[in-house]
């Protein structure tokens, strides 16, 4: 052996040694990275746990939200039975109410009639008879006037009944909107059980079943952005962009431009980002 | 006059068909979506049409453009656009699929009664 050998064993040693006092220097920190992992993973598959449970409550939820859409439909259907049998049923007393109101002025017309003819038969005599019958037919005449005020009254009522019947209608429209709602919530819930799912079979967790996918049978389509808004502000809105006038649909190409391009195209640009 | 009432919504198509009758007009048919609606439009002798927009298997706007793209005789036909959707691009989007008007959700018979006016005048 010589000393060119001995320089390359000596260099071995050194690297060795400088390995053995990095070593020294990592093992403390190794041993921290052991505790920490040993301590994060119970953390870790409670995380896991969390998830699949979360995951797997989905598809209840979102079944209990098609439940609601349903029942609300039932309820306005029911709603909406017992509105049309109450305005049948004002149709119908209306229908009295005129027949009643011209008899009445028809009776009205006849005595006044009756007793012209009374007066002319008697050509003068008999006045004081005639007085009283006058005065008996004035009594009945503010009777009459009575029962047209009271019935005057009646019809306000009535047609207040029928505006209010048909409020009633026009409020229920909220049930379509909440129904799309609930299924813009529907698909939100669909598409986070999804990922959620995905992510529970890359840490699959033995002797967990795999999670029941969400039942889509609700394939209505739904605008995310209803509201149940009674301002009017969104179909002035609509009208502004309508213009306010419903397009002519003949063949002209004035027409045309009026039916199609109610909106100069810069607008349509500027509105889907591809102006200026 | 005949109307076409054409939503998914039962309730919907409901206060629509009995808004009608309030306004006036009593000869009603109605569809549950494009589809429905279209296929029944070869069937009965349709004067007017009223849509929803979201609407499974053929939505409003997708039917307006099957109407308007069909026979020659469906080009004046007036389609009233009745939806919740209510952003100017929808509203940009249906005129250019050629409605004729459009209402917004919830509406009252007034409205309808005004745009179906409207329509009819200009017609």
């Amino acid at each position: 052996m010589d000393s060119k050998n001995l320089g390359g064993i000596l260099d071995k040693i050194n690297e060795l040694r400088a390995l053995f006092i990095f070593g020294q220097r990592v093992i403390p920190f190794l041993e921290e990275l052991f505790y920490f992992v040993h301590d994060i993973v119970p953390v870790l598959e409670e995380i896991n746990a969390s998830i699949y449970e979360s995951a797997s409550k989905m598809p209840r939820a979102s079944s209990q939200l098609s439940k609601v859409t349903q029942a609300t439909e039932l309820a306005t259907t029911e709603i909406l039975d017992n509105l049309d049998g109450v305005i049948s049923r004002l149709d119908t007393i209306d229908s009295h109410f005129q027949t009643a109101t011209a008899d009445l002025n028809a009776i009205d017309k006849l005595d006044k009639d009756m007793l012209e003819a009374v007066k002319s038969s008697l050509n003068g005599s008999h006045q004081e008879t005639l007085r009283a019958v006058s005065a008996l037919q004035e009594q009945k005449g503010s009777h009459l006037k009575a029962v047209k005020l009271n019935a005057s009254g009646l019809e306000k009522s009535l047609k207040e009944i029928r505006e209010k019947s048909n409020d009633i209608m026009i409020s229920l429209q909220v049930q379509d909107i909440t129904s799309q709602q609930i299924a813009s919530v529907n698909h939100l819930i669909g598409s986070v059980q999804d990922r959620l799912s995905n992510l529970i079979d890359r840490f699959k967790i033995s002797g967990e079943e795999l999670i029941s996918e969400i039942e889509r049978t609700d394939h209505r389509t739904f605008d995310p952005n209803a509201s149940y808004d009674r301002s009017g502000e969104r179909q002035k809105a609509a009208d502004e962009v309508v213009g306010g006038s419903a397009p002519t649909r003949d063949n002209s190409e004035e027409a045309e431009k009026k039916t199609v391009n109610p909106t100069s195209q810069e607008e349509i640009d500027k509105l889907f980002g591809k102006g200026a | 006059m005949k109307f076409l009432v054409v939503d998914d919504s039962q309730t919907m198509r409901r206060i629509v068909t009995n808004a009608l009758k309030g306004i006036g007009y009593d000869d009603i048919i109605e569809a549950e979506d494009g589809k429905d609606a279209y296929a029944k439009l070869y069937i009965e002798k349709i004067d007017f049409i009223i849509t929803d927009w979201n609407m499974p298997n053929m939505n409003g706007l997708e039917f307006t453009k099957a109407v308007r793209g069909g026979e020659e005789q469906y080009n004046s036909l007036p389609i009233l656009m009745v939806t919740t959707r209510g952003m100017k691009e929808d509203v940009m989007e249906a005129l250019q699929a050629k409605v004729n008007n459009y209402v917004v959700k919830p509406f009252t018979p007034q409205v309808l009664k005004e745009k179906i006016d409207l329509i009819l005048k200009t017609l």
